[in-house]
């Protein structure tokens, strides 16, 4: 099942280089979508378990994106 | 017929003779007409040669058209010659009504409690935020509504869902909340110029990969303020990391403290020093049963009963420290367009109105726009105050 992670290089975080070859390596592993935060030296993708794993034993910090959400409550009262 | 409903219709009667008689010649007038239910389908066709159909509502038996003054005048009277066939279709015909804000006499809208509670009123006095940019992250903004229009230039934001540069909202959150920030009656600093960065979807949810990416927009583009009116009880090292880095260079990051009620961490506001993080209370500045207590909370706003811009021209109001974030981000606006020196994150701690000294539930204390703006003008200002009061005492 394929989910979305933000993945970084363990010993080198923001060169460029470095998230060029992950962004290659993602591509090698099927990611279905990538973005890369380059000001925190990050790519977010949407990968499989497998992938994930794989990630890992090359050296890269993988970490699972959440959810957010909007914090209201109570109904609201459109007033025109 | 009860005296009371007799009243009613009366009244209702006489609206409708009003409004046609109110209605030039020649202009168009709206009615509500009631039909039978079950002839719901014959009555619109009906309806729609006489005038031009608004609304057929499917909750009640009601239609809504417009139509000219003078068949305004023949409908009222149905039993007019010429219109027997729609005599039959129509079972009670009523002049629609024009709804409009509250205004004072002096032509400004009622004082909001909220507004007055943080001394908003009397800091526009000095200040309105002009030239400062703040971004809503959120689920879109409704920029046409007549609060928030001339808030946003040619570049509105982004939409992060779909990917385009038209961040229109569809939930009403995110117009809510930039109301509060900046609506021209209901905002606190309407002054200031807003960003509409969506990635928060219809049902009010979106990715941490999203809202990274709404606050890189942010750092790119010379915002000066981000409200994060939402949250959620995880949270990644890349999202902290994005908003320390942000906050390093300089954005100020505005979150709300969280809804759950409880000694609970809702992030981004409990990501620390890198963000400010906001409580609610109610109108008599007590805590809100629903705001997280937290170490991490920096100061309190309103966020109960909030009445603020919505969807599709209307206003609405709301609950949650969604509601509270966006008072402290306007009243940053306005203590940065006249912030002589310091940081904004001191000013805006040692200016609070101490409401409890709990912390974990209230921070500093309630945020005040009129001493923010006043000490940012003349540093020193508050703590002399401050000092006659202990004198005093």
């Amino acid at each position: 099942m394929e989910n979305g992670y933000f993945i970084r290089p363990e010993s080198c975080e923001g060169i460029v280089e470095e998230l060029d070859c992950l962004e290659s390596l993602l591509a090698e592993l099927g990611a279905s979508f990538v973005r890369r935060h380059s000001f925190i030296g990050t790519v977010y993708a949407v990968v499989d378990e497998e992938a994930v794993g794989k990630l890992e034993e090359r050296g890269y910090f993988v970490e699972p994106s959440n959810e957010l959400r909007a914090l209201y409550r109570g109904a609201s009262q459109p007033s025109q | 017929m009860k005296n009371a409903d007799y009243r009613l219709e009366l009244k209702r009667r006489n609206h409708l003779r009003k409004s046609i008689e109110e209605c030039r010649p020649g202009g168009s007038l709206e009615l509500i007409v009631e039909v039978d239910g079950r002839k719901k389908d014959r009555a619109v066709s009906v309806i729609e040669g006489f005038g031009k159909i608004r609304h057929v509502y499917d909750f009640i038996d009601y239609v809504s058209f417009e139509c000219d003054f003078r068949d305004a005048y023949g409908i009222a009277n149905v039993s007019t010659r010429g219109y027997s066939e729609l005599s039959r279709a129509l079972r009670r015909v009523e002049a629609s009504s024009v709804f409009h804000a509250p205004k004072t006499v002096e032509g400004c809208r009622v004082e909001l409690w909220n507004l007055s509670c943080i001394g908003a009123y009397e800091a526009r006095g000095y200040a309105s935020g002009a030239g400062i940019k703040i971004a809503v992250i959120d689920t879109g903004v409704d920029y046409s509504h007549p609060e928030l229009s001339g808030r946003f230039g040619r570049v509105k934001g982004y939409d992060f869902i779909r990917s385009n540069d038209e961040p229109v909202d569809m939930n009403g959150h995110g117009t809510h909340v930039a109301g509060i920030c900046a609506g021209t009656d209901y905002g606190v600093a309407p002054g200031s110029t807003l960003y509409s960065l969506r990635f928060l979807d219809e049902l009010g949810s979106g990715s941490e990969s999203d809202a990274i990416a709404s606050v890189e927009w942010c750092l790119e583009n010379g915002v000066h303020i981000a409200n994060m009116s939402f949250g959620s009880s995880l949270a990644s090292s890349a999202f902290e990391q994005a908003c320390y880095v942000a906050a390093e260079n300089g954005l100020v990051l505005v979150a709300a403290a969280g809804n759950d009620g409880g000694e609970y961490a809702s992030y981004p506001a409990a990501f620390g020093e890198s963000v400010i993080a906001v409580a609610a209370v109610d109108r008599y500045k007590r805590h809100a049963e629903f705001s997280n207590m937290f170490i991490t909370n920096d100061v309190s706003a309103p966020g109960v009963g909030i009445e603020s811009s919505y969807l599709g021209g209307s206003y609405a109001v709301l609950d949650g420290t969604s509601m509270a974030a966006p008072h402290v981000s306007g009243s940053v606006a306005l203590a940065i367009e006249v912030l002589a020196s310091g940081s904004v994150n001191d000013l805006l701690e040692r200016t609070c109105e101490e409401i409890g000294y709990d912390r974990e539930v209230f921070g500093a204390g309630l945020v005040r726009a009129d001493r923010m703006v006043a000490e940012a003008v003349k540093p020193g200002f508050y703590g002399l105050v401050d000092m006659i009061k202990s004198i005093a005492w």
